[in-house]
């Protein structure tokens, strides 16, 4: 124990931050991308963006089916929304199992239904999957590694609240231009305003871990039997038949939409090649905090109607839960947002964003506070000369690199072999370089270099977008396809604050001997 | 239209809330308040905060969404009240008729557009 509990509170702060800091300013900042990981492997897909949604998805897609597919044992449509305007098909054979594993998909334009063949990419899933699970490491090992570091930004949070002395004397206060005094202005601010989603977001984060972290407590389920044996049905194909003639489909996509207060998102037909096909509706995504929300994005209710009578068979509701089950699933459903409509979307972005500057704010703090001590010495602490460039490569290259994903995507000819693993590897790369760079230039250098090249790439990714894909930004927003335009405008918006960020972070703007104000020069990127 | 209620309500009770800090008093307005001042402004700025949650429990309809989303635009309005102490502080008195003006339509608006 030093001086008190306020002080040894401010030095777990201090250390548990910064051991984890880079690492957690990684989680914090693909996490909040990955709020609108559909929207971005959209937008790396542009081979789709022509498709304008017609006025009958659903109608059009059975229309395609029949034609494609006559023989399957079952149909799936994901019906196009608010943040994927695609319309995907998929079907499975007879004693084949349908979705992800078996049978075929194919993407078709919402309006004419053209097969559409958008190029492999590893889209917004790549950035999802590296905020939990990282990359290239067994799969336990990298969970393990994910929740130490949601351990300690949780050890960070609480005694960060400790240290904080006058969190509501300065709630709303911001002193730019005060060198190490602005850097800790902006970390608690972003930390304090948005406290509740902090902790809402690590805490949740925990307890999604809990199964990797504590695997003693876990009832495991019962081993799974082997798989069906798909083959054998597979190879007797049954012989040709006509289809069944199905009941129209809109009339029970209005009952269900009703009956949830929640479009339709995705819509099964199954048995067809029985003699009785029945259609099975799903919405669109859970609209309760309460139910199980997996890694499936609609929502739990079915409703199922007999396909030649459209009569409803069943519907099944919200299953029942523990009070403790639904509390597991509510913190659950926080974090992964999937019941989030688009405002709500949006603002748990901005909080997310708010996390990421926090996080950059803490580790520029680190080195600000040291580099003021050691003003007059002759030479750096090792430790400070380091962590001072690691910031550099963990903060501006990780921006840096993100942009550059974007532009791998477009960049990588669309049929490349292993392209998405092209597009992964480019990320790595740019990283890499990025991490090295700032070991070879001065560090003001370095920041405001990397910080520069970022907001080029990214304000320069709608031109990108328009010279090789179909709709420009502004003909995005004439169709009145948000969804394409806001990676747009959202890259124009970071590319702005990347470029100011560099422009104040640009080497001779303060004067050398106050390396209290030349660290201050630096701005945290990723606003 | 709900959500933007909700958003320029807690703005205004944030405002209300930075008036009620002796600080930001004599920031925006050159002098130190009174005891009495201080608290009708708290007083007013909890109330508006409460106020700001109902159209957000409309909005969202279930409760549990509604408070998580509440919870959002209240980081929201509070970093532009920062945001505005910074940078506009000359201004707080145009950003609060603007959210005022806002809110007021906000409420009225609805009625005439579904009678």
């Amino acid at each position: 124990m030093k001086n008190g509990f306020r002080q040894s509170m401010a030095w777990l702060h201090t250390w548990t931050g910064l051991l984890l800091g880079w690492l957690l300013f990684a989680i914090f900042l693909t996490g909040t991308i990955a709020y609108f990981r559909s929207e971005v492997t959209y937008w790396m897909r542009p081979e789709l963006h022509g498709s304008v949604q017609g006025a009958d998805p659903a109608g059009l897609a059975l229309a395609r089916l029949a034609e494609v597919a006559p023989q399957a044992a079952s149909w799936n449509i994901t019906l196009p929304d608010e943040r994927n305007p695609v319309l995907a098909l998929s079907w499975a054979k007879p004693g084949e199992q349908a979705g992800r594993r078996g049978g075929e998909t194919m993407v078709i334009d919402a309006a004419t239904g053209a097969t559409l063949s958008p190029r492999p990419t590893a889209g917004g899933e790549f950035l999802y999957r590296f905020h939990f699970e990282l990359y290239g490491l067994p799969r336990s090992f990298a969970r393990w590694i994910v929740g130490i570091a949601t351990m300690a930004m949780f050890v960070a949070i609480i005694s960060g609240v400790i240290t904080h002395k006058k969190i509501f004397k300065e709630f709303f206060t911001f002193r730019p231009g005060k060198g190490q005094r602005s850097w800790l202005d902006i970390h608690n601010m972003t930390a304090v305003l948005a406290l509740p989603y902090h902790v809402m977001i690590t805490f949740s984060g925990l307890v999604l871990f809990a199964a990797t972290l504590m695997p003693l407590v876990v009832d495991r389920p019962a081993p799974r039997g082997p798989a069906p044996q798909a083959s054998a049905a597979v190879a007797a194909l049954p012989p040709p038949r006509a289809l069944p003639q199905l009941v129209p489909l809109a009339p029970l996509l209005a009952q269900a939409e009703a009956a949830w207060a929640m479009p339709v998102g995705r819509i099964g037909i199954e048995k067809l090649d029985g003699p009785r096909p029945e259609i099975v509706l799903v919405p669109q995504r859970n609209s309760v905090l309460t139910v199980q929300s997996g890694s499936g994005a609609n929502g739990v209710e079915r409703m199922r109607f007999d396909g030649l009578s459209g009569a409803l068979i069943e519907q099944t509701g919200r299953p029942e839960a523990s009070a403790t089950a639904k509390v597991n699933h509510a913190l659950g459903a926080l974090h992964r947002a999937r019941f989030a409509d688009t405002a709500l979307r949006w603002l748990f972005f901005v909080a997310g964003l708010a996390g990421t500057v926090m996080v950059g704010s803490g580790l520029v703090l680190w080195v600000s506070k040291r580099a003021a001590r050691h003003s007059r010495a002759e030479r750096q602490p090792r430790g400070l000369w380091l962590v001072e460039r690691l910031n550099i490569g963990g903060i501006a290259g990780l921006t840096l690199a993100t942009a550059g994903y974007f532009w791998a995507n477009r960049l990588i000819p669309a049929d490349a072999p292993e392209r998405a693993l092209l597009e992964i590897r480019a990320f790595f790369l740019i990283w890499l370089a990025a991490a090295v760079w700032p070991f070879l230039r001065p560090p003001a250098k370095a920041w405001s270099e990397q910080l520069g090249l970022a907001a080029l790439l990214l304000l320069a990714l709608p031109p990108l977008n328009a010279a090789t894909g179909p709709s420009s930004l502004l003909q995005a927003m004439g169709q009145g396809n948000w969804v394409l335009a806001s990676v747009d405008l959202m890259a124009i918006l970071c590319g702005l604050a990347c470029a100011h960020a560099a422009w104040r972070a640009r080497p001779g703007r303060v004067k050398a001997p106050k390396p209290r104000a030349r660290v201050q020069a630096s701005q945290v990127p990723g606003e | 239209m709900l959500v933007w209620l909700s958003l320029v309500l807690c703005y205004l009770a944030f405002l209300a809330l930075a008036l009620a800090m002796p600080r930001h008093h004599e920031q925006l307005r050159g002098r130190k308040p009174g005891r009495g001042l201080v608290w009708l402004l708290r007083i007013t700025g909890a109330v508006l905060l409460g106020l700001s949650a109902w159209p957000a429990l409309i909005w969202w309809g279930n409760p549990a969404v509604a408070v998580s989303s509440w919870l959002g635009i209240l980081s929201v309005a509070a970093f532009a009240v920062a945001m505005m102490l910074t940078y506009a502080s000359g201004w707080w008195r145009t950003t609060l008729a603007g959210a005022g003006t806002a809110a007021i339509l906000l409420l009225v608006l609805p009625v005439f557009l579904h009678p």
